[in-house]
Formats: structure tokens, C-alpha cells, sequence
């Protein structure tokens, strides 16, 4: 075996003693104990269920609607679970009516069900159904906890009473003695159409008497306000009718959600119409409203879930304070352990000096390696319990924390090469530097290690005060931190090269 | 050939000096280097053993430069001064991984251990830890790791320092031994008669200079012209000072509480005197000391008081 092997051997060896025991304690345990004190306060689990909504409703319709709040996991006391209805907003709902219901207990696997009493008004609305709104109760999982689920509610098709009433004058000149006799003879309206359709509005005019007409033929589409018409959309058109014949006056128009009146009139502009009264024809319809393609239904509120607990463990104890720590426990004694354990001369004057920093950092990163692979193992399967949950959150996590180990690792061999004190300096820089400063000093965030390993994840679930993206990119940041890496360890090889010792 | 040549060699850090122009080359065979803490002594030896820079002149080891030389340096045994390493292993696995890190192959490293155990005589205790091992035994396992590479030149650095009379006298057997056997022997220390002991070639700095360079005897001899202070620590002052006042080797006479501290310009007579005295009298003593018996003191007379 070469030198550099026995250096590795030795320094591998080295670890194997009550330092070692310590990093994997601290490196696999923190991880694990925490995970640990959450789930023993997020024990319990609280779902809505069994949401009671009609399809449809129509307006002025009193209605009921029920939801079941069940208890899936875990004894859980009092806690609020409430049933609203609503427009949503954004993502917000904005209730119409809510019940709130206290729930002083529950036992695992028990029911209770709320109701909320509605009248209904036209529109699209959801009825969202929640447990624990007032977030009183720690939980395995948050993400259970609403149900929201859409209604439509419809308009009542107007009586024939409430429509629009016949203009005056449709009868001609009183001192006229013609006789033609015109009459809306149809009046097409789209059978069914939804708000922003595209629909053809016709009406027919026919001349049934015995002299022609000459007049306008009106239609309009608008709604009525009390016993007022106000036409969203209308047209005229000249019309001379030869007894007997027939002309359309048709639009089409992007119809408006409603209760809406199609109304169709024909006036004379000489002579006398023998029968007045079928000159104006008023039809009423409704367009109902309709779930929009693209609705979101409300947005939780924000709640620490499960998986965002894990992720802020990681990225907030794990890449942020724990692992930089350990690396600086296993990488800045370079130095230091040697010339404690009085094996530093010994060394610098048989092996070749770059060595020893690189077969320290090799040896300490390896055995800090299986405590932050365990401790993340084992914290992802007491979260989640089982492997294939979703893998994706246990590879990265095993991946980013290695480079963060290794990244810190050989920033602080190098710490270790170039100063006799290297710890202090070491905490400072973790503590002050790369969580203090780059919390609450954005401009200097980009000059952080950790700044960068967030990018390689894309902040995972961290807030804008945590975390602020460079948009860097994972790639460029992940490539950006392995070049560091290979920098700072071959400045502690070199370094060592030129570096003068007291011992 | 030299086994050290250095000329015009200067090492400071920052403002203070450690090495103050020295030009000196010293030739195969046993030569100590002496002097005070501070001397220079430690600065020079790290200089030869490449783990510090000149900051001025040239430094040479058996004819090479030994900076960044880890082939010149696995011709040097060095004894560093400090604790034995490895102390959490026995001496002969201790032994074994100094000889791997040197170079050499597994058998080949497991027998120079072997080898290098028997040479210091600690053959009996190389499956026992290190950190059991007294303080002259550690002292002997530190030569031993020393002497794995069979090496032409030893630095020794205070290698006597805190070993009982008996490992000293070993170390000091071993040395000359070493020596017979053709090896050369820079060694450090602090205390004139063990240099004294095995070579009569000394080398002397104070405050970076070179003060001496040659045979102990001429420094023996500066030495012997001036007083020799002797510190008799014992409840019964006055009298002892009363029996010594009137002795033709004490120059002046000194009671202190608890103690007389006497001045004597021929130690090794007063010594001898001294002891039957303090037998014929039955007089209780708790320590007999020359503070003036030790390099310092030397220096103190070779530079007037400096």
C-alpha cells in the first residue's frame, strides 16, 4: 500500500473512535429527533368527507348541505370544522353563508356531520367543506382537510307577466284607412346557450292583409329592470311588405348570463294595421351560469404538511446549519487532530505532504456520508413509511445533502490548511455568514454556498425570507458548487505544498 | 560531506528573529545543539527537516535542499520533540504504519518495525499500547520510528527530555551506539552534561547567533571561571550556613527562608563536600539545584549576563 493509502487507512481508522460515534450521532440522530418530536405533536389526522352538493340549483331554492368531518388518525380536542358556500375570488372563497361547527372531541375512526342551510342565488359557487379551519390540531396530514366542490346555480325562467310590455303606435295613423296587416309571425331564440356563446336571434314579420306594408321590424335582447326594458342588443331594419310576404330581421350576439327577454315589433310609418295586437311577440330565456373551464377551486391555507416538514428539515437544518457543521467537524482538523494527537511532524516529513488533506478529506467525508445517508433514510421512512412513497423525496435529498457535504467538506479543508484555529472561524462562517448574512443581506445571498445548493433544488418549500432565487438554474448551481469544490480542495493540496509548520 | 551546511541563515516571524545569520556546517559524527529556549535551536532544526522556509540564506542536508524533498527527508531520522504518536495503538503497529508512511511494503514495513524495536530494546513491549508506555519508553519508540528507514543522518530533537536515569542512560548508549555504527547525530537539548556524554562537539546559540561551534571543553572551561550558584532547600538553614562559611570553594553564602543558596567556583569539589556534610550532620534537605546548571546559565556567562 502506498503512503496515500496508509494515510487513508489510517484516517478512516482514526474515525472509528469516540469522535466518529459522535458525528454520526449528531449528523444521523438531529434529523431523526426532530422528525420524532413532530410526528408525537402531529399525531392525529382530521378529514372532510362525504361533501353533499347538488348539481344543480335554482335560484331562490332553499337547500342543505352536508359534509362528514371524520377522525383518521389519533385521539384529537376541540378543533372547528366549518361548511361554507361561496364565490371564489382569486383563489380565495368569499362566503355567502358558513357554519362553524366546535368539535370538542374525537376519537379515532369516529364521524360527525355538519350542515349548512342556503338559499340560493344565480351563479357559480363552491361549497367548501373543512376540517380543522381554524388550524387547532397538529397533524400528519393538512392536505386532507378541505373538500371543495362547485354549484351552479340557475335562473328562473321569467313569467310572461314580467316581460316587456308592446311600444305604443304599432297600430299606424289613427286617421289612415290602409289595410295591411303585419304580425311577428316567429321569434327564434337560442334553446340553450352558455355564458360568451355565440347565438342568432331571428324574428319573422309576415304581411297578412291586403294592402303592403311599409314600416320597421324591431328585435331586440336585453332585461328587464321592474317594468323597464333595457336592450343589451337591438336592431331595425326597413321593411315593405306586399301582402302576403314575408322579411327577417336577424343578429347574433355573445349572449350574457341571465334572465333575459327577446322582444320582436313591427310599426308602419303610413297607413293602418287592420290588427295591431300581433305586431309585438316578447319571449323570455335564461343563460345559465356555468363552471368555467379554467376555475380553480380555493386554495388551502398555508399549513406545514408533511412534506413540506421534510423538506424544511432539509433544507433549513440539513443544507443550511447541520451539514455545513458537520462538514466543518470532519474536515477543518486537517490540521489540528494531527498536531493534537502529535502525529503531524511524523507525517510531514515521511508522506507527501498534499496527502494529507485529501486522505482526510476522503476518510472524513466518507464516514459523514453514511450518517447523513442514514439520517435522512431513516427520517424519510418515519415520515412517509415506506420507500415508494415517492422516491423522488428521498434521491434528491440523499444527493444535494452529499454535495452540500462535500462542498463545505473541502471549503473547510482548506479553512483548516490555511489557519491553526479553524473551528471558531468555521461556526462563525456557518452561523454568521452563510444563515445570518444571507438571510438578512440579499445582495451578498449570491456569495453564499447555500445560496447556490438551494438553487440546485429550487428552494424546495421555502418562503421568500428564507430563500431568494438567483435563477441561476439547478444545473449551472449544481455545476457551479462542484467546481468549488474541486478548487478549494486543490488550493488545501497546494497550500500544503507551500505551507510552513511549527511543529 | 556535511551533514548540515548553512550560510548566511536567517529565520524571523514577523519582527522577532529565530535564526540570526548563521553560517556554520557541521561535519559527520555526534554534535549537540545547545541553547536556551528561544536560542533558535527548534527554528534551525525545522529548517533541516523542510517544514519551515529560510527566510534568508541557504540551508543544505546532506548536500540537498530540503524543502518540499521527501526523498532527502526519508534519509533523515527525525525525533521531533513532543509526545510519541500513534498512542492509541500498540508500539509495534505504531511502528509499522511510521515505516508504511515512509514507503515501505507491508512484510518489509512489518519487519523494519520489527527491527527498529529490538535496535531501542523495546522488543517486549511492542504489543502493549503506546499510551501505556513510560516517558523514557515513548522517548525510545520516537528514535525507534526513527531509525525505520535505516537513515543516514539523525535530527533529534530534546531527546532525553523527561526520561528517568535509567532510560537516559539507554538513550544515550543507543546514540553513541548509532553513531559507531556510522550514523550521523544532530541532536538538541537543553542540558550540557548529556551532550557531554556522548559527543564532545557542540554547536551553541543564543538569541539566533551562533556563539560557539566546537569542543565542549572549551565551553566547560568559560564556564568553570565564573561562580556556580547551588540552592540547599532544608529547615535547618542556619546551621548548614554556619558549617559551610568558612569552606575554601564557597565564595559567598546566602540564608534564605528555608533554604541557603551558596556560590562556589568549583562545583564538583562543593558537590562532593556537600554530600558527606549533610550525612555527618544528619541535616534534613528537601532538594539540592544549580539554577546555573543548564545551557541558560552557560549562556548567561558566555554573553555576559545577556
Amino acid at each position: 500500500m502506498s503512503a496515500a493509502g496508509t494515510l487513508l487507512v489510517t484516517n478512516l481508522r482514526a474515525w472509528m473512535g469516540a469522535k466518529g460515534f459522535a458525528m454520526v450521532l449528531v449528523a444521523a440522530l438531529a434529523p431523526v429527533l426532530l422528525t420524532g418530536a413532530w410526528l408525537a405533536t402531529h399525531n392525529s389526522d382530521v378529514s372532510a368527507t362525504n361533501v353533499l352538493v347538488p348539481s344543480t340549483l335554482t335560484e331562490g331554492q332553499n337547500v342543505t348541505f352536508t359534509a362528514d368531518i371524520v377522525n383518521l388518525k389519533g385521539d384529537v380536542s376541540a378543533f372547528n370544522a366549518t361548511l361554507s358556500v361561496g364565490r371564489v375570488f382569486g383563489n380565495t372563497l368569499s362566503p355567502s353563508a358558513t357554519n362553524t361547527v366546535l368539535i370538542d372531541h374525537m376519537r379515532s375512526g369516529e364521524k360527525r356531520a355538519i350542515q349548512l342551510n342556503w338559499t340560493a342565488q344565480p351563479g357559480v359557487y363552491y361549497v367548501l367543506a373543512e376540517a380543522d379551519s381554524s388550524d387547532d390540531i397538529g397533524e400528519v396530514e393538512e392536505f386532507n382537510n378541505q373538500v371543495p366542490l362547485p354549484v351552479a346555480v340557475h335562473y328562473v325562467v321569467p313569467t310572461a307577466a314580467s316581460g316587456p310590455a308592446a311600444p305604443a303606435g304599432l297600430a299606424g295613423s289613427a286617421n289612415s284607412t290602409g289595410t295591411y296587416d303585419v304580425a311577428v309571425t316567429d321569434l327564434s331564440i337560442p334553446s340553450s346557450a352558455k355564458p360568451g356563446d355565440s347565438a342568432t336571434f331571428t324574428a319573422t314579420f309576415t304581411n297578412r292583409g291586403t294592402a303592403a306594408f311599409d314600416g320597421n321590424g324591431t328585435l331586440r335582447v336585453g332585461r328587464m329592470f321592474g317594468t323597464q326594458f333595457a336592450a343589451l342588443k337591438d336592431i331595425s331594419k326597413n321593411l315593405t311588405l306586399a301582402p302576403g310576404a314575408s322579411d327577417t330581421v336577424s343578429f347574433t350576439w355573445n349572449v350574457q348570463e341571465g334572465a333575459l327577454w327577446a322582444e320582436a315589433y313591427a310599426n308602419g310609418t303610413a297607413g293602418r294595421d287592420t290588427s295591431p295586437a300581433d305586431n309585438h311577440v316578447a319571449k323570455a330565456f335564461t343563460v345559465d351560469p356555468a363552471l368555467a373551464p379554467d376555475a380553480t377551486p380555493p386554495t388551502p391555507p398555508q399549513r406545514l404538511t408533511i412534506k413540506d416538514f421534510y423538506l424544511q428539515i432539509l433544507s433549513l437544518l440539513h443544507l443550511r446549519v447541520l451539514l455545513p457543521l458537520v462538514a466543518l467537524f470532519y474536515a477543518a482538523g486537517v490540521l489540528a487532530d494531527e498536531k493534537e494527537r502529535g502525529t503531524l511532524p511524523f507525517i510531514l516529513t515521511r508522506a507527501e505532504r498534499w496527502t494529507l488533506p485529501v486522505t482526510k478529506f476522503i476518510a472524513g467525508y466518507a464516514v459523514a456520508a453514511v450518517a447523513v445517508v442514514l439520517g435522512i433514510v431513516v427520517t424519510y421512512l418515519l415520515l412517509f413509511g415506506q420507500p415508494s412513497t415517492d422516491p423522488g423525496f428521498l434521491v434528491t435529498p440523499l444527493l444535494v445533502s452529499l454535495l452540500t457535504l462535500f462542498v463545505y467538506g473541502c471549503l473547510f479543508t482548506l479553512l483548516g490548511v490555511l489557519v491553526d484555529r479553524p473551528y471558531l472561524i468555521g461556526v462563525a462562517f456557518v452561523i454568521g455568514w452563510e444563515t445570518i448574512v444571507s438571510l438578512f443581506v440579499p445582495p451578498v445571498r449570491q456569495f453564499t454556498l447555500n445560496q447556490h445548493i438551494l438553487e440546485a433544488v429550487g428552494g424546495w418549500s421555502l418562503n421568500s425570507v428564507q430563500w431568494l432565487p438567483t435563477g441561476e438554474g439547478p444545473m449551472r448551481a449544481l455545476l457551479l458548487l462542484l467546481a468549488a469544490g474541486a478548487v478549494f480542495l486543490g488550493a488545501s493540496a497546494m497550500w500544503m505544498k507551500q505551507r510552513e509548520f511549527d511543529v | 560531506m556535511s551533514i548540515l551546511a548553512a550560510k548566511d541563515l536567517s529565520k524571523w516571524y514577523g519582527e522577532v528573529i529565530a535564526v540570526n545569520d548563521v553560517t556554520v556546517e557541521v561535519q559527520p559524527g555526534i554534535t549537540g545543539l545547545l541553547g536556551p529556549n528561544g536560542a533558535g535551536k527548534s527554528s534551525l532544526i525545522r529548517m533541516a527537516m523542510g517544514l519551515q522556509k529560510p527566510s534568508a540564506g541557504s540551508l543544505t542536508v546532506l548536500d540537498e535542499d530540503p524543502w518540499d524533498n521527501t526523498k532527502l527527508l526519508r534519509r533523515i531520522g527525525y525525533v521531533p520533540e513532543g509526545d510519541a504518536p500513534w498512542r492509541d495503538r500498540t508500539g509495534k503497529q505504531a511502528l509499522a504504519l511510521g515505516a508504511k508512511l515512509g514507503g515501505l511494503g507491508g512484510q518489509a514495513a512489518e519487519d523494519a518495525a520489527a527491527g527498529a524495536l529490538r535496535q531501542v530494546g523495546l522488543a517486549e513491549e511492542q504489543d502493549r499500547k503506546v499510551e501505556a508506555y513510560s516517558r523514557g519508553q515513548r522517548q525510545k519508540l520516537k528514535l525507534a520510528l526513527a531509525l525505520l528507514h535505516e537513515p543516514e543522518l539523525l535530527i533529534l530533537d530534546e531527546p532525553l527530555l523527561g526520561s528517568d536515569p535509567m532510560s537516559r542512560r539507554d538513550l544515550i548508549e543507543l546514540i553513541k551506539g548509532l553513531a559507531q555504527q556510522g550514523k550521523s547525530v544532530l541532536l538538541s537539548t537543553h542540558v550540557l552534561p548529556d551532550v557531554e556524554a556522548m559527543t564532545a562537539r557542540i554547536l551553541l546559540l543564543n538569541h539566533g547567533r551562533l556563539m560557539a561551534h566546537g569542543e565542549v571543553g572549551e565551553i566547560r572551561d568559560l564556564l568553570e571561571r565564573y561562580p556556580r550558584t547551588v540552592r540547599i532547600a532544608t529547615p535547618d538553614a542556619r546551621k548548614l550556613g554556619a558549617l559551610l562559611w568558612d569552606w575554601p570553594t564557597v565564595l559567598s553564602l546566602k540564608a534564605e527562608e528555608g533554604a541557603v543558596v551558596v556560590q562556589t567556583a568549583k562545583p564538583q569539589e562543593f558537590f562532593a563536600a556537600l554530600q558527606e556534610l549533610l550525612v555527618k550532620e544528619s541535616i534534613v534537605f528537601s532538594s539540592v539545584t544549580s539554577p546555573d546548571d543548564n545551557v541558560e546559565a552557560v549562556f548567561r556567562y558566555l554573553v555576559g549576563g545577556a
